[in-house]
């Protein structure tokens, strides 16, 4: 191996690191968030009676699931200038992550509203409640408990997938690490400390995820 | 518009091939290893278990570009020199090679104690028992998870239009440098791999409804 | 007839040493000539330079000159593309032979790479939107100020010692870059002089801005190691001679539009 590693160039990279981590970390949690009323509201749009919407809504994450991040990424960026709509990279980051990952999450929480049993709608409908009551106090707080989990493991999706908003120029953790490449040529010192914070975050998430599935399962 | 018929021509002859190339030959020797894992995780057996454990944390705890960018600017001071289309099937193989380990691994799980009794009973050993009883009951168990996994595997060929190899993705970027038509390059593009990935992914639904009815 | 003995063992031990460090001449050009093809990179997706025509092939300024190689040195040519920061890594890497692409041969780099004879004037320009109303580059460098240019290029590194107090956003390909400025997300790129020019023709939004940062000239490169000493020498006649010939003249005027005129800044 033709490579002496030196801790000395890590140090020098440091600040780019963080800030890098820093953008990450905000994106993952801005995109979490709004991923997942964005994706309350597909779902529920999904289950509507009403056909063009629940049809609009499934062919949205037909579309989504079947189209890679990276295209729709570059379609945004690139393409909504044109309709004279210019957002700064970190926005169109969240943008695209929270269209992306809302879809996934539509999915979820679909299939958690699906598996609340009937009785409890009716229980609900006996009590006199609005549908909009019959939601929020009876419905959506028992899908939640059984969605929670799956959602985290999610957001682990979500962080992995932010890597690739590296293309548009936001300096989040990938771009500081390739930016720092390029101009000292360590691929080593760049690359490590930035896959132990990746795999920090995310494997964090995964197995909270799993954490959390067991332990809500006693609920 | 000429730009629409340049773009599909090229996409159709240029990146297509590729991208299905790429994605068939990095599943196929993906769904190698990751029987391999999964087999060797789900028999428990020591030392590699935990070694293996350490790799698809790995996998599944990096992007797949970080992935991708580690192979591909590291490998090289290993002396070991491989042209991007190798990088990039050696990267596709070690990520999704690390997810069907997990489905193998969990296929495998899902078959109910009763079925090793059984096999046991009839003095069947391991191999057998596995090559005979548990195996094939697996396998139908991990289809519908397997074909999701194809469609991400597809979508992460993508990715790879990083690193400079020309398949779809790349077209699309390198044609939108000239032409200057972000939407309408990216918008058959989308068609593209829409085209590509939906019938999979039908299928992985339909599949996950056909096995949930047979185990009900 | 001991001595005899030992005068066969030493002339046997100096044969053998002949034959090993002739062996051991084969250098890159030979295994260039042996192999059949020599690997050329560049990036694509600069015109007039380097990009994809129609039909998805490489065409452009460098893509002639690199065929022309070809047709002198009697071997057939693989072009691979590549991201421009990944352009030296990979010469030393071994994945290519040379870097035949727009390269600016600049001391800094010199002091990793080898550069061959320079085969075009160059420098680089600052392009921004027509709106902001720009005259020269030095504007852009103030606080606040937003810069664009291609990763791991001269225009990046030049920002970088320049406009010190602008925020630098790097691209990976050129037409991204433009689109972005014309789109209107910085307020100024950084890039060489025919490919502004190129793309201030392309998009009328953009216009290019006063002075040149710094000239300097493009330049093949290569290893800067033993085997490589005698493919940096037939570059050097190469260029020499295609210049001499008129058929670099035919490549200059067919992508740039004007005829050339020879200078002294490409001796080199």
């Amino acid at each position: 191996m033709d490579y002496d590693f030196s801790f000395n160039i890590v140090l020098q990279f440091l600040p780019y690191l963080l800030l890098g981590l820093r953008n990450t970390v905000l994106i993952g949690l801005i995109g979490v968030l709004s991923a997942t009323a964005f994706g309350v509201a597909v779902a529920l749009a999904r289950l509507s009676w009403f056909k063009p919407l629940s049809m609009s809504a499934a062919g949205y994450v037909a579309f989504i699931r079947a189209t890679p991040l990276l295209v729709q990424i570059y379609f945004l960026f690139y393409g909504l200038p044109e309709f004279g709509i210019l957002l700064p990279p970190f926005l169109v980051a969240v943008l695209a992550l929270t269209l992306n990952s809302g879809a996934y999450a539509a999915e979820i929480i679909r299939a958690g509203i699906e598996s609340i049993h009937k009785t409890q709608y009716e229980a609900a409908d006996s009590l006199a409640m609005t549908y909009r009551q019959k939601m929020t106090y009876v419905i959506l707080p028992q899908a939640f408990r059984k969605i929670f989990p799956p959602l985290v493991g999610q957001a682990s999706y979500l962080v992995k997938d932010s890597a690739l908003v590296s293309v548009m120029g936001t300096l989040d953790l990938t771009k500081s690490a390739t930016t720092f490449q390029a101009i000292t040529f360590r691929p080593l010192e760049a690359f490590l400390p930035t896959m132990m914070l990746y795999l920090f975050i995310i494997l964090t998430l995964i197995y909270g995820s799993s954490f959390l599935d067991r332990r809500l399962r006693k609920w | 518009m000429l730009i629409a018929r340049t773009l599909f021509v090229l996409f159709f002859t240029k990146g297509l091939p590729v991208t299905v190339y790429l994605s068939l030959l990095g599943f196929v020797t993906a769904i190698l290893v990751g029987f391999v894992v999964g087999l060797v995780r789900f028999l428990r057996v020591p030392i590699l278990r935990g070694l293996l454990q350490v790799y698809v944390d790995g996998m599944r705890g990096l992007p797949f570009l970080m992935v991708l960018y580690f192979l591909f600017h590291v490998l090289p001071f290993f002396d070991m020199r491989l042209t991007a289309f190798s990088t990039a099937v050696l990267a596709l193989t070690l990520h999704t090679g690390a997810y069907i380990s997990e489905i193998v691994r969990g296929s495998l799980l899902a078959i109910p104690k009763t079925q090793h009794e059984s096999a046991q009973s009839l003095a069947l050993t391991l191999r057998q028992r596995l090559q005979y009883v548990i195996i094939p009951q697996a396998v139908s168990l991990s289809l519908p998870p397997l074909a999701g996994q194809i469609v991400l595997h597809v979508k992460d060929t993508s990715v790879i239009s990083i690193i400079a190899l020309t398949e779809l993705t790349r077209v699309g970027r390198i044609q939108m440098q000239t032409n200057g038509q972000p939407l309408l390059t990216y918008a058959i593009l989308a068609v593209f791999y829409f085209a590509l990935c939906y019938p999979v992914l039908k299928l992985s639904i339909g599949l996950e409804e056909r096995i949930a009815k047979k185990f009900r | 007839m001991r001595s005899k003995r030992w005068v066969i063992g030493v002339f046997l031990v100096v044969f053998a040493a002949g034959m090993v460090s002739v062996a051991s001449a084969a250098d890159l050009l030979d295994t260039i000539k042996k192999r059949g093809y020599i690997i050329c990179g560049t990036t694509l997706g600069a015109p007039p330079f380097a990009y994809a025509d129609s039909k998805g092939n490489p065409v452009g300024f460098e893509i002639d000159l690199i065929h022309k190689l070809g047709e002198y040195m009697g071997v057939k040519v693989k072009i691979e593309d590549m991201a421009w920061a990944g352009q030296i890594p990979a010469l030393f890497t071994g994945r290519i032979d040379v870097i035949s692409s727009r390269m600016s041969a600049t001391l800094e780099r010199a002091t990793k790479v080898v550069f061959a004879h320079p085969w075009l004037m160059t420098g680089t320009f600052a392009i921004s939107h027509k709106s902001k109303g720009f005259k020269t580059w030095k504007v852009l460098n103030k606080p606040g100020m937003k810069v664009s240019a291609i990763a791991g290029s001269i225009g990046a590194i030049l920002a970088r010692k320049k406009l010190p107090k602008a925020r630098l956003v790097t691209y990976e390909l050129d037409g991204d870059m433009f689109k972005a400025l014309k789109d209107g997300r910085e307020d100024g790129g950084l890039n060489d002089e025919l490919i502004v020019l190129m793309a201030a023709k392309k998009y009328p939004e953009l216009v290019m801005l006063e002075g040149n940062l710094q000239p300097d000239v493009y330049a093949y490169a290569v290893r800067p190691d033993f085997e490589s000493y005698r493919l940096k020498n037939w570059l050097d006649l190469f260029f020499a001679t295609i210049m001499r010939t008129g058929e670099y003249a035919q490549i200059y005027e067919k992508w740039i539009g004007k005829p050339w005129v020879p200078s002294w800044g490409l001796h080199p």
